[in-house]
């Protein structure tokens, strides 16, 4: 079953099945191993969650000294507290809405770095995924608050490790701000189911709470309202357009992948409130299966519109509802005519 | 020489206005320590482009250019885990006022 699935299944099914083939012959081989030696088995199960937290002390370190493990005690740390409760939920919510078993569907550590900077002189206003892992600033505290705050920029960090794994979407131009708005997209599902809110009940903000005290904004970004998070004199305007007509064509942030990912954000607001209901079900569904199964890493915004119709239109019906929702929410962006 | 350094990308997006650092500005050691930085660093024969991976996500851009007194110039991207020692020592010294 699993090779006839690693050779004649979809993309994913190929690789799942070839995953699953390899990983029970590692063990077999760990078995045996073990066997030889007498041992009991010592393997961890796979397919558990598994959180390691470290601590870069301000420096431009990774991964830093290891302050928590999975199971491990609570330290007084909220930093790592958080770093460590977010990312378990981020693993669940997966693992419940999805059955994908972490970042790379086959069990990946979770690492995370908090309190880490750029240059030790410099408070450091940001949080990244550098390819194998997550890594937390502390906020300047003027401006920034800490970014291990908020459950959607940790589901949202998560999501491009996701991202990496599935369709690969290169981190230039409209394929990276499809890879922005993906993490997004599932960074404020991930709030939304853990705070079992709907649609229409949701706030579809990203990073509410981040900003500091007396910095004129609500959080960085609104996929309900994009360039309407923040206006402030130190921060300037949120800069993100809801509309092909107001695409970001400057140079920086590898061609605006931050900001044009308001266009493909909007488009998700717009499909999952027109759909209704809680919007990690469908909407939610159809994005996932996007990214996974439909998207390449060159896919542009016409792709991910076309990919995401065929995709509701295969999960829910040709001219379902859920089918008619997402054509029109990339129409009313402008991506589709 | 003048240098100017500016930062894009990261989770937030935020744009801040570019630092621009004229030397001629500046007391003799710390315009010295600049010229050094720039000249251990190769400034003007490194890539336009110096990433750390192409699989990371969020993180800052910084962009350098760098404008010799004898009319060269040179503009580079880079991720602060991609720059060699000197380079990044210029990055901070630039942005933290030299």
């Amino acid at each position: 079953m699993l090779k006839k699935l690693a050779e004649n299944g979809t993309p994913r099914q190929r690789r799942r099945a070839l995953g699953t083939m390899l990983q029970s012959e590692r063990l077999r081989g760990h078995r045996e191993m073990l066997a030889s030696l007498g041992a009991v088995s010592l393997a961890t199960p796979t397919g558990q969650k598994r959180r390691t937290i470290y601590d870069a002390k301000q420096k431009p370190v990774l991964p830093g000294t290891l302050v928590r493990g999975e199971g491990g005690k609570k330290t007084k740390d909220k930093f790592v507290t958080e770093a460590y409760d977010y990312s378990g939920t981020v693993y669940d919510f997966y693992k419940t809405v999805f059955n994908r078993t972490s970042v790379d569907d086959k069990g990946m550590r979770l690492d995370s770095t908090v309190h880490f900077r750029e240059n030790p002189q410099e408070a450091f206003d940001n949080a990244f995924w550098n390819g194998q892992q997550m890594v937390y600033g502390d906020g300047d505290g003027e401006i920034f608050d800490r970014f291990t705050k908020c459950l959607d920029v940790i589901g949202h960090e998560l999501t491009h490790g996701v991202t990496q794994f599935e369709a690969g979407l290169v981190y230039q131009g409209q394929p990276g701000a499809l890879n922005e708005s993906l993490s997004d997209v599932f960074g404020v599902l991930v709030k939304q189911w853990k705070l079992k809110q709907t649609a229409a009940k949701a706030d579809w903000l990203i990073g509410a709470g981040l900003l500091a005290k007396g910095v004129k904004g609500v959080a960085l970004r609104s996929m309900k309202a994009p360039g309407t998070a923040y206006d402030d004199p130190r921060l300037g305007k949120d800069p993100q357009p809801a509309h092909m007509k107001d695409y970001d064509h400057s140079a920086g942030d590898n061609g605006g992948v931050h900001t044009n990912s308001g266009i493909p954000n909007y488009a998700f607001y717009l499909a999952a409130t027109a759909i209704g209901g809680n919007a990690w079900e469908k909407a939610g569904k159809i994005w996932y299966d996007t990214l996974c199964n439909r998207l390449r890493a060159d896919s542009n915004f016409a792709a991910a519109a076309a990919a995401t119709i065929k995709s509701a239109s295969d999960l829910f019906g040709a001219k379902s509802p859920e089918q008619k929702a997402v054509q029109s929410a990339w129409k009313q962006v402008g991506v589709i005519k | 020489m003048r240098i100017t350094v500016s930062r894009t990308g990261g989770f937030a997006g935020i744009r801040p206005p570019p630092i621009v650092l004229d030397t001629a500005t500046l007391a003799a050691a710390a315009k010295k320590r600049v010229e050094q930085l720039v000249a251990a660093c190769g400034f003007f024969d490194l890539p336009a482009t110096l990433t750390a991976s192409e699989k990371s996500a969020d993180q800052f851009l910084h962009h350098i250019t760098v404008a010799g007194d004898d009319g060269r110039e040179h503009s580079i991207t880079l991720h602060a885990d991609a720059a060699s020692a000197p380079l990044r020592d210029l990055l901070h010294l630039v942005r933290g006022g030299a």
